[in-house]
């Protein structure tokens, strides 16, 4: 406490000296300081959870009720189909639930919020090394968050070719209405998104290897931000690749190319007179540039997570992270291997054999530094002093769910089964089970961790662990049932699963069907506890002291929350992010900055 | 290494991949299609000349650029000051150059979605109301000419008849016309008149021809944009040897274009 009331005032005199405070909208609209750009980040991102969420709500209602009228809304937007949601429009939501969650939650939340309040705290420098195109890279996701609601208002409504935009369906306009403005809106979106991840990235990489505080080698950073620095490498090359292909699905779409349009496509369905004469398209080939970045991008949204998850498990089980050099060299493998093992979302697109077996094999490889963490990670937990917080109770749940998504995919990974199970809920389960059950418990541990440090205050335990566990068990219920209904063969982006298998199953698909629809409902509802305590908390929690968990890396050793700049005076480090429960102390733990000459046990 | 040159370092990386996935596919589009059908850089009308000397053009830049920086490193203000203004001029004509190319690309209609790739009912409507009428007018014609003009009339005769099913070989005997015309009326003859082209692929040959020289010629924009600026705050007596990085990173960035470009004119110009 001592500590951060010491910065506290150093803080208010070094704003004096300056003799005047920034105006409101430089301070907090159109600020340069990384931690506002983060929270800026931050809620946005739940904003969009929020809109995300809905969507999901209204598959889950169609599915369970596919002949019914949709509630409330129903009159309003399908007046002229009974109130029923149409065919059209269900693949339109589908689109957009995944659009929104990827682009516009999942990325946002981690890299954005997360990597943005912590990268410069953790190695100890006062900001981002390019605080201006900081700010350029939150501000570019204003015409991204312009051209996504556009594209909802649009005449035939948002794009409805997938999340994935497979051309022709994508690129022609009489394919679905979605094609005709929709799918433009979606590829300028997607445009300043990416825009806006670059210039994120490069900023995160030059910063790590170039502004680490004194003493604050590679091997010393914590896991978040290691995660976040090969996470910034992912998306800065990788990116690019997808740039191209929305690049020439928008020129296609607007029907001046046709770089993605099959050669003998004619007839009825290209009625502009150009078109037709075009020939040599090739719509495989948006596949192989879609998913040199979509395959990447999987873990774009699932390392910073890992990496918060070992700083959070690491503190509150007050035990060095176990094998702390091997969980950064199976990251950094990891987002190797994710290079080179796009082709197993093409299995079932034509791929010669030999080809489709050097991708399985690759794919498979990603298991080992897969399979490092996890154990690793129990490691760390085994024999801990365990706290069980919030921000435990989540970052443990990420750990089990990650297991369980990463099993499910060794069976997308090898190619006789992804034939059987390509397309099915069985893909939907697993993505959920990684992207809900890892990326998102792994957000929520985040936010139950950092909280302190970025508002100053607490959150409530109480209703943290009360929603940890409603969400958990509803997540469990409505996911692990999907892997169910994905073996008995039901597809995805179907709106009514009931016809398409026997007579004798459909009863059974019914009840599942029912059982993940609740679930996923019930799952929404406990959300709100989540935001009523975040913004419960950010007004009325009980202050938080500079180090509520006693933790050891930088962004702990200076007030709650961190001053303009961060540091009153740059900190020196002198030990590795992970020194709990070291023998030689009497404490349980040893700032990074402590400079006592005291040999590292958990730094290896 | 200064934190703002290892950022470029970084850009330029993503750059990198940027064209590399633009090369990418155009190298899978290009190299998918069945062999022979391509269209040659003289279909396209794309002059090897004017590629080369583009080349030449900006590789000079590259040295202009690189003399900018030592003269700067040096404290010679004003022979840093020339070479910029060289190598923005030098960007220049690279760009008059490639609007002179764009510009007869335009005038023979080589735009996406523009190109007829088939001999079609346009075709025939075409070289019947306007083509074949057009050449029996012209006085005193060779024997040569008139021997071009009866394989005309005979091919427009068949086509019209519907005997002559196979795609391929319509567009064959279409081409060879072309060919046959071309020398013994003149090329300027046969724009006059607006002979039909028909050139297979060739809406992707434009789609992609514009798509990359398109961004590359924007890449090259931002530099001179940079260049301009370099300028300014030399005629405003701000540059100064402390904006050595400055002018390093921005000569990287040019450099980075210039080796772009290095790839770009062998594989759309010189590939056979």
């Amino acid at each position: 406490m001592a500590a951060a009331h010491d910065a506290h005032d150093a803080h208010a005199a070094h704003a004096h000296d300056h003799g005047h405070e920034l105006p409101f909208w430089r301070k907090y609209i159109f600020s340069l300081d990384h931690k506002v750009i983060g929270i800026q980040f931050l809620f946005t991102s739940l904003f969009f959870l929020i809109i995300g969420g809905l969507l999901a709500g209204a598959i889950r209602y169609q599915l369970a009720y596919p002949n019914a009228k949709f509630p409330i809304l129903g009159d309003l937007l399908w007046a002229d189909n009974a109130g029923k949601m149409t065919p059209s429009d269900y693949v339109m939501i589908v689109t957009m639930h995944a659009s929104v969650m990827i682009f516009f939650v999942i990325i946002p939340m981690l890299t954005g919020a997360f990597g943005n309040y912590l990268i410069p705290l953790q190695i100890g420098y006062k900001d981002m090394a390019f605080p201006t195109l900081n700010m350029l890279s939150y501000w570019f996701m204003v015409p991204a968050v312009i051209c996504i609601v556009m594209s909802f208002l649009s005449a035939g409504g948002a794009a409805a070719a997938g999340w994935t935009a497979y051309p022709p369906l994508s690129v022609i306009q009489q394919a679905s209405p979605g094609s005709l403005e929709g799918q433009k809106w979606w590829y300028m979106s997607l445009l300043f998104v990416g825009v806006s991840s670059m210039m994120g990235s490069v900023n995160y990489m030059t910063t790590i290897i170039n502004c680490r505080a004194k003493g604050m080698t590679m091997f010393r950073m914590p896991m978040a931000t290691w995660a976040m620095f090969i996470t910034a490498i992912l998306q800065a090359f990788a990116l690019p690749v997808l740039t191209v292909a929305l690049i020439f699905g928008l020129l296609d779409n607007l029907g001046w190319t046709s770089f993605f349009v099959p050669a003998n496509l004619d007839g009825n369905w290209i009625v502009n007179s150009h078109r037709r004469a075009a020939t040599g398209g090739q719509p495989l080939l948006w596949q192989h540039l879609f998913w040199f970045y979509s395959h990447p991008a999987v873990y774009i949204m699932i390392l910073p997570a890992m990496g918060m998850v070992s700083d959070i498990i690491a503190t509150h089980a007050r035990k060095p992270i176990f094998g702390y050099k091997p969980m950064v060299y199976s990251v950094a493998g990891i987002a190797g291997l994710g290079f080179i093992v796009w082709g197993h979302h093409m299995f079932m697109s034509g791929m010669a054999p030999g080809l489709g077996t050097a991708f399985m094999v690759s794919t498979m490889l990603i298991a080992l530094p897969s399979a490092i963490k996890v154990f690793n990670w129990i490691f760390t937990v085994w024999g801990g002093n365990v706290q069980f917080t919030s921000a435990m109770l989540n970052a443990l749940s990420f750990v089990a769910m990650f297991i369980i998504g990463g099993l499910s995919g060794i069976y997308m990974a090898s190619t006789p089964t992804d034939i059987h199970f390509h397309d099915t809920y069985f893909i939907v389960a697993h993505i959920h089970y990684v992207l809900f059950g890892g990326s998102l418990f792994g957000f929520f541990a985040a936010v139950y961790h950092w909280f302190p440090k970025m508002f100053g205050r607490m959150m409530n335990e109480r209703w943290g662990k009360i929603h940890f566990f409603f969400t958990f068990i509803f997540f469990n219920l409505a996911f692990y049932t999907m892997h169910n209904i994905g073996i008995m063969g039901a597809p995805r982006r179907y709106m009514n699963l009931q016809p398409l298998v026997t007579p004798e199953q459909a009863p059974v698909m019914q009840t599942m069907n029912l059982l993940i629809s609740h679930s996923v409902f019930a799952l929404m509802a406990i959300q709100v506890i989540f935001f009523v305590n975040i913004f419960y908390s950010l007004f009325f929690g009980p202050k938080a002291d500079a180090n509520p968990w006693r933790s050891n890396s930088l962004e702990w050793q200076t007030a709650s929350p961190p001053p303009h700049h961060n540091f009153v005076t740059p900190p020196v480090v002198y030990h590795g992010p992970y020194e709990y429960g070291h023998p030689d102390l009497p404490e349980d733990h040893l700032n990074q900055t402590d400079p006592r000459e005291i040999r590292d046990i958990g730094h290896h | 290494m200064p934190t703002a040159k290892l950022a470029m370092w970084l850009f330029l990386g993503t750059e990198i991949m940027f064209f590399a996935g633009l090369l990418g596919a155009y190298i899978v589009l290009r190299f998918g299609q069945a062999p022979g059908v391509w269209p040659t850089p003289h279909d396209v009308h794309l002059v090897e000349w004017m590629g080369a000397v583009n080349t030449f053009v900006l590789i000079c830049s590259s040295v202009t650029v690189v003399l900018a920086h030592s003269a700067l490193l040096k404290g010679n203000i004003g022979r840093a000051t020339m070479m910029i203004l060289i190598t923005l001029l030098l960007g220049c004509v690279f760009l008059g150059i490639k609007a002179v190319e764009y510009k007869a690309k335009i005038d023979h209609h080589l735009l996406p979605g523009q190109v007829r790739e088939t001999v079609n009912d346009t075709y025939l409507d075409e070289m019947n109301r306007r083509v074949i009428p057009a050449l029996t007018a012209v006085p005193s014609r060779s024997a040569e000419q008139n021997k071009v003009l009866a394989d005309a009339e005979a091919f427009v005769k068949v086509l019209g008849s519907g005997e002559m099913t196979k795609v391929a070989e319509r567009i064959n005997r279409a081409k060879a016309l072309h060919g046959e015309a071309e020398k013994a009326f003149g090329a300027a003859a046969l724009e006059e008149v607006h002979w039909p082209m028909v050139i297979p692929l060739g809406n992707l040959w434009s789609s992609l021809y514009f798509a990359l020289t398109g961004i590359h010629a924007l890449h090259v924009l931002g530099g001179l944009v940079m260049f301009g600026l370099l300028l300014v705050m030399s005629m405003m007596s701000r540059l100064t040897p402390k904006h050595d990085v400055l002018v390093e990173n921005v000569g990287l960035y040019w450099h980075f274009v210039d080796l772009v470009w290095i790839f770009l004119f062998p594989l759309l110009y010189l590939l056979g």
